[in-house]
């Protein structure tokens, strides 16, 4: 993969790497960050990609790593109000799910982003957050069920 | 879900978050240069770590523990012509090879500063370097040129043979280059003090490389030639060495 081939992928998955790097975030600083790290470390580890098939899933997983990486350089004592200060709130925006999601913790939060947001399998989900699969599952069960219990039985 | 969707979590990306990215990306360097970092980054690790491990390199009463330098990757020149330049403005009088007869040809060339730091933290002397890539396929093979201070010593290098009034000494040894946050295993600790394995830091992963090196003196400058991915053996490594002298 090229250089010019790399700037085009990453622009398609531009708007799925928004999506996950903030809901991992605290606020849109750390997102941009993140993602900015994320784009370097990837187009310097290139090589390590066996299958241009599979650029997405790992560079949704380098992205995870950098989010990681900078919410313990901050200490990630967050409270919910922070996490959701500066995302845009627009109309059309499921504002009470997104709130929803933003009080699971994190652990819950990546794997429901991931899942069901961003439409990845149980097998993507575990590869991007290096776990075994009967964890992913587990996870979701559990988020799925303090949603359930947020959402007052609507989910 | 009955009455929320997932699709409605998050409105487009904000236009800041897009020109960070964009940013982001036209910041990339073009891969060859990328590459070429690396190779020479590489081949500075492993040096680095030997000259901690093997040597008895003195400058006036310390001995020196270790070695940096700083490179530009904008001093990296493609033409040995350029680099003849490069070196005999840094003092370093070595005629570079072009091509050898087995094949490894002239790649890059780069001539830059190296700090020598005492075990007490002092930098103690800075000299020059030249090191030149030279390619076969996807084998490389690096000549260096240092020059030496009077009192440096290098232990374990065996006098391999004298050719032509000019000495070639040879030394072989075993490298594992691991990631900066390695943690050393039982056998590595083991292997390392019985002088088995010498370690240097820095990669991507856990790589093994048996290094062989051959070197001559010439005035005040040391040329090397080292291998690193055990393409060349040690006699072919010495023929190579002794066009380079055939060329002084």
């Amino acid at each position: 993969m090229n250089k010019q081939e790399f700037t085009q992928q990453v622009m398609e998955a531009e708007n799925s790497l928004y999506r996950v790097a903030r809901t991992l975030s605290a606020n849109e600083s750390d997102c941009e960050d993140a993602v900015q790290q994320a784009i370097l470390t990837a187009y310097d580890k290139l090589d390590n990609l066996r299958n241009e098939k599979f650029f997405k899933t790992w560079l949704t997983r380098i992205l995870i790593n950098e989010c990681y990486k900078i919410r313990r350089k901050s200490g990630f004592v967050i409270s919910f109000e922070d996490y959701t200060a500066d995302i845009p709130s627009e109309v059309k925006i499921d504002n009470e799910l997104r709130d929803a999601v933003f009080r699971l913790p994190i652990k819950l939060r990546s794997v429901i982003v991931l899942y069901y947001i961003e439409g990845y399998s149980v097998e993507e989900t575990a590869y991007m957050l290096k776990l075994p699969q009967g964890t992913v599952k587990s996870r979701l069960h559990k988020a799925r069920k303090l949603l359930k219990t947020m959402l007052d039985d609507e989910i | 879900m009955q009455k929320h969707d997932w699709n409605k979590i998050f409105d487009e990306r904000p236009e800041e978050f897009h020109e960070c990215v964009k940013s982001a990306l036209a910041q990339l360097p073009d891969k060859e240069e990328i590459n070429m970092k690396k190779s020479f980054g590489k081949k500075f690790a492993v040096v680095v770590a030997a000259v901690a491990a093997i040597s008895v390199t003195a400058v006036g009463a310390g001995k020196i523990v270790s070695t940096s330098s700083g490179m530009n990757i904008n001093d990296v020149v493609d033409t040995v012509e350029k680099t003849e330049e490069q070196d005999k403005d840094a003092g370093i009088e070595i005629n570079i090879i072009d091509k050898f007869d087995n094949g490894y040809t002239f790649k890059e060339g780069y001539v830059g500063d190296v700090d020598h730091w005492d075990d007490s933290g002092n930098k103690v002397a800075t000299t020059k370097n030249l090191s030149a890539t030279y390619v076969l396929g996807d084998a490389s093979v690096y000549l260096d040129a240092d020059q030496k201070n009077d009192e440096s010593e290098y232990v374990d290098y065996v006098l391999e043979e004298n050719y032509d009034g000019t000495d070639i000494y040879t030394y072989e040894w075993t490298n594992k280059f691991v990631p900066a946050d390695y943690e050393m295993t039982e056998q590595d600790k083991i292997d390392e003090a019985e002088g088995k394995v010498v370690f240097s830091y820095g990669s991507d992963e856990v790589e093994v490389n048996e290094i062989k090196t051959v070197k001559f003196v010439k005035d005040n400058t040391q040329v090397t030639l080292m291998d690193m991915d055990s393409n060349v053996d040690m006699g072919e490594l010495v023929n190579m060495l002794k066009t380079v002298i055939d060329a002084q």
